[in-house]
Parts: structure tokens; C-alpha cells; sequence
């Protein structure tokens, strides 16, 4: 397996050189995946003990997430399946489980802290603790772990495992900070959207090279107006096929 | 003598988002076919509505799914027309196959709204067609509507982003006439 370095190592590649990002700054992983050539997001409900998938086949990437997890969690899966697609060989089809922790595949504990430094690196995460003075792990309050994953927008069950991952917080302090998330984040003043699952109008949809492929086909007068919106409605893109309503309408501010 | 009408997702589609599918039933009430790709494009978990108003309709009797089995004619056609179209021929959507294998086979009128897109198949094999413009011509002249309401249909049609022909019904009524005046040569 490889080593907490290398896979940090990884994260930075990829935050560097295909989002063209630095590696301090929270990532706002759902707009910059839609610039990676060939790659296709779907968020569907799944089963619960899954997180998403992806599939990899010649020059098309697929992956898809579990829209029914918390908006953070999403996220999190989304960078690990980025992990599979971009620094795994042989890869054509990898369905991931949700949990975390010891009883996963090589391949998948990997995945997982891939996904932790791609979303917060290993000198973002310190950095933003020292200039926020946070003091020693087994010293913070409910409220410390919050800010941080406010911050880099991980999921509260991603962030626990990423501190003590990295021996700021023992096993014994992460599970007295488990309980009533929501509720505490949301009194410090924070918006709830990273604890809870996507909207319901949003559980079915897809963004990225498939939509580009098939309004390609259409301009070029290849398929049917049928056709075409048919292949939309598959990627569950109603809103491109029927005008939605007036919540739809565009703000142009 | 209207015989059976197969409906494309497109045309019966415009007619459930803006709630106007009594309009089908009073003037075709039990002789709409639904192939069950269309059924199926019209089940999309992202548009309850759509499903839950074909259903109505089904339970009603006014429509009737029905479905192409394997190994019939109207499959072989439907394979073919998904598969292997001739070449100059758009690539069509399942929901467009079945409903020209329907009717092609079985016999009736096909209702489909992108007219420009399957003209070559409808030429092709010889099918009796209609649009949603003429489905509200027809209302009109039954006096199943005023064309007020049917002005007012268009319009919400046309939100829902539906393949219509001109801005307005009246503009449409107006090129029909003239169609049907050059029809006639008189």
C-alpha cells in the first residue's frame, strides 16, 4: 500500500496540474471536475452502504455519486473516485462502499486518503490550524472541528478520521465528537448544506462531457430532436428538455 | 373514420405539461396508442407528473400502452430503425422507432411534433402523421376549444420548450389554410 506521503504527494499533482489549483485553498471540487476532458459527474440514489462508482473505458471516465449522503460526503467520494480514475492501473469498474477505516481493500483505504489531501492537503490542514491557533488536538472543543471542516467542506465523519489520521485527536476524543452536528454548526452560524443530501430536484442529474457530446450530435444534425432528448432525459437532464418553471429562471447579477 | 393514433413522448408530452390532455381524450378517447418506449421516456423519475397524468389517462381507457414483442414484424422494423437507418437518415430516439413501427405496421396515424426531423421515414414508409398544431386545428374546428385557448395551449406549450412551428396558434391556423387552399389548388 502506498504510503500517506506518496498519496499527498498525488493530491497535490492533481490539484496542481489538472484543477490548476494551489495548495492551500478549499476546493470546490464540482466546478473543477467539469473541466477534465472525457469525464461525465452522475448523482443518483444508491443503496445506502454505497458511496458512488466509476467506470473507466478507453477515453471515457464515469463517476457517480451517491446523492442520497450529505453534500461533504459527495464531495469526499468524488475525489476518491478520482483517485481510482487518474492513479490506478487497469481500472474499469470500481463500486465503493461507504465506510471507512480498516476492514477496506488496499485500493480503497488509498482512495480514501487521497480524497482526504485532495480536499484538504497535509499542509493546508496544519497551516490552517496554526494560524487559527487552535492549540493541541486533544484540547479542541465541538466547535474547532467544525470550523475545520467548514473550511475545506469534508464531511464530519471525514474530518474526524483525517485527524486522527494525522495524530491530532485520538480515537477516545473523535468519538465524543460524533453527535448532533447539524444542530451545532448550523447555532455557530453556518448553512446545514454540508450534512445533508442534495435537494430532491438534484438526486437524479449529470454534468460534464456526456451533456457537451450530445448537444455536439444535435448541432451537428446528426440525431433527432427526439434523439436528443431522450439522451438528456437518460442523464436525467429534464431541465434541458422541458423548461422547468419559474424558479429556473436565470439571474444575471 | 380515424383509425389508431401512436403517440411520440414529444407530441403527448405537450399536451400533459400543460395540463390540456382532455383535449386528446374528447376528440381521439380510446384510439391513442402509447408504445411503451414512449410510456418509459414519460416515466423519468425527475417528471412524476408526466407519469402520473399518462397514468390517469390509462386508467381511464382513454390510451392504451402497448408494447413491440421480439421476433414480430414491428420489432424487426424498430431494431432496424434503431440500428441499421439508412444513411442519410438521423439517428432516431427509441420512443420515435417504436411509434413508426406501430403505425407501419398495425396501420394508423403516427403523432409526432419534430416533423422536419423524421420527414424521410414518414416518406419513406408511406405514414399517415400529424402534429400537435393539427390536433388543436381539429379542436378548433369541433368547437372543443376557441382559439383564445388555443393561443393560450401554445404558448405554455412553447415554455415547456416543445417543437412547435410558429410563435403563435393563429399564425399556425393561418399557414394551415394556406397548406390546405394549395392542397386542394384552389
Amino acid at each position: 500500500m502506498k504510503d500517506r506521503l506518496e498519496l499527498n504527494s498525488n493530491a497535490i499533482y492533481l490539484r496542481r496540474n489538472i484543477f490548476n489549483e494551489d495548495v492551500f485553498s478549499p476546493l470546490d471540487i464540482f466546478a473543477l471536475i467539469n473541466d477534465i476532458e472525457n469525464l461525465t459527474l452522475v448523482f443518483y440514489p444508491m443503496s445506502d452502504r454505497l458511496s458512488g462508482m466509476c467506470i473507466k473505458e478507453s477515453q471515457s471516465k464515469i463517476i457517480a455519486i451517491n446523492s442520497k449522503q450529505s453534500y461533504g460526503r459527495q464531495r469526499f467520494t468524488t475525489a476518491h473516485e478520482l483517485y481510482h480514475l487518474f492513479f490506478e492501473d487497469n481500472v474499469k469498474r470500481i463500486i465503493c462502499e461507504k465506510g471507512m477505516g480498516i476492514f477496506k481493500s488496499d485500493s480503497e483505504k488509498e482512495a480514501d486518503i487521497f480524497a482526504s489531501y485532495l480536499l484538504a492537503p497535509y499542509d493546508a490542514l496544519r497551516g490552517y490550524i496554526e494560524n487559527n491557533r487552535l492549540g493541541g488536538g486533544q484540547n479542541w472543543t465541538f466547535e474547532d472541528i467544525i470550523k475545520i471542516e467548514q473550511f475545506f467542506q469534508l464531511s464530519h465523519q471525514a474530518t474526524l478520521y483525517r485527524l486522527v489520521c494525522d495524530g491530532y485527536i485520538d480515537n477516545d476524543k473523535a468519538n465524543l465528537l460524533k453527535d448532533n452536528v447539524i444542530q451545532r454548526a448550523v447555532r455557530m452560524g453556518y448553512d446545514d448544506k454540508l450534512y445533508r443530501p442534495s435537494s430532491e430536484e438534484k438526486q437524479y442529474f449529470s454534468t460534464g462531457e456526456y451533456i457537451k457530446r450530445v448537444e455536439e450530435l444535435k448541432n451537428k444534425g446528426s440525431i433527432t430532436n427526439g434523439k436528443y432528448e431522450e439522451l438528456l432525459l437518460d442523464a436525467f437532464r429534464t431541465d434541458i428538455v422541458y423548461n422547468p418553471g419559474e424558479d429556473w429562471k436565470d439571474l444575471y447579477d | 373514420m380515424i383509425e389508431k393514433i401512436f403517440f411520440d413522448t414529444d407530441c403527448l408530452s405537450a399536451f400533459l405539461w400543460v395540463k390540456n390532455e382532455n383535449l386528446l381524450v374528447k376528440l381521439y378517447c380510446g384510439k391513442i396508442v402509447v408504445p411503451e418506449q414512449v410510456y418509459r421516456e414519460l416515466s423519468h423519475p425527475r417528471t412524476p407528473q408526466l407519469k402520473q397524468r399518462t397514468d390517469t389517462l390509462k386508467q381511464n381507457g382513454a390510451i392504451s400502452v402497448e408494447s413491440i414483442e421480439i421476433g414480430t414484424e414491428e420489432y424487426k422494423l424498430y431494431y432496424r430503425l434503431l440500428n441499421n437507418p439508412e444513411a442519410e437518415f438521423k439517428i432516431i430516439g427509441k420512443g420515435e422507432a417504436a411509434a413508426i413501427a406501430l403505425t407501419k405496421i398495425r396501420g394508423g396515424i403516427i403523432a409526432s411534433n419534430n416533423l422536419r426531423d423524421i420527414q424521410k421515414y414518414v416518406e419513406a414508409y408511406k405514414l399517415e402523421h400529424i402534429t400537435t398544431g393539427d390536433i388543436l386545428w381539429e379542436a378548433l374546428e369541433q368547437g372543443v376549444m376557441t382559439e383564445e385557448e388555443g393561443n393560450i395551449i401554445w404558448a405554455n406549450m412553447l415554455d415547456k420548450r416543445r417543437m412547435l412551428p410558429s410563435s403563435t396558434f393563429t399564425e399556425f391556423i393561418l399557414t394551415y389554410k394556406k397548406r390546405v387552399i394549395l392542397k386542394k389548388g384552389i
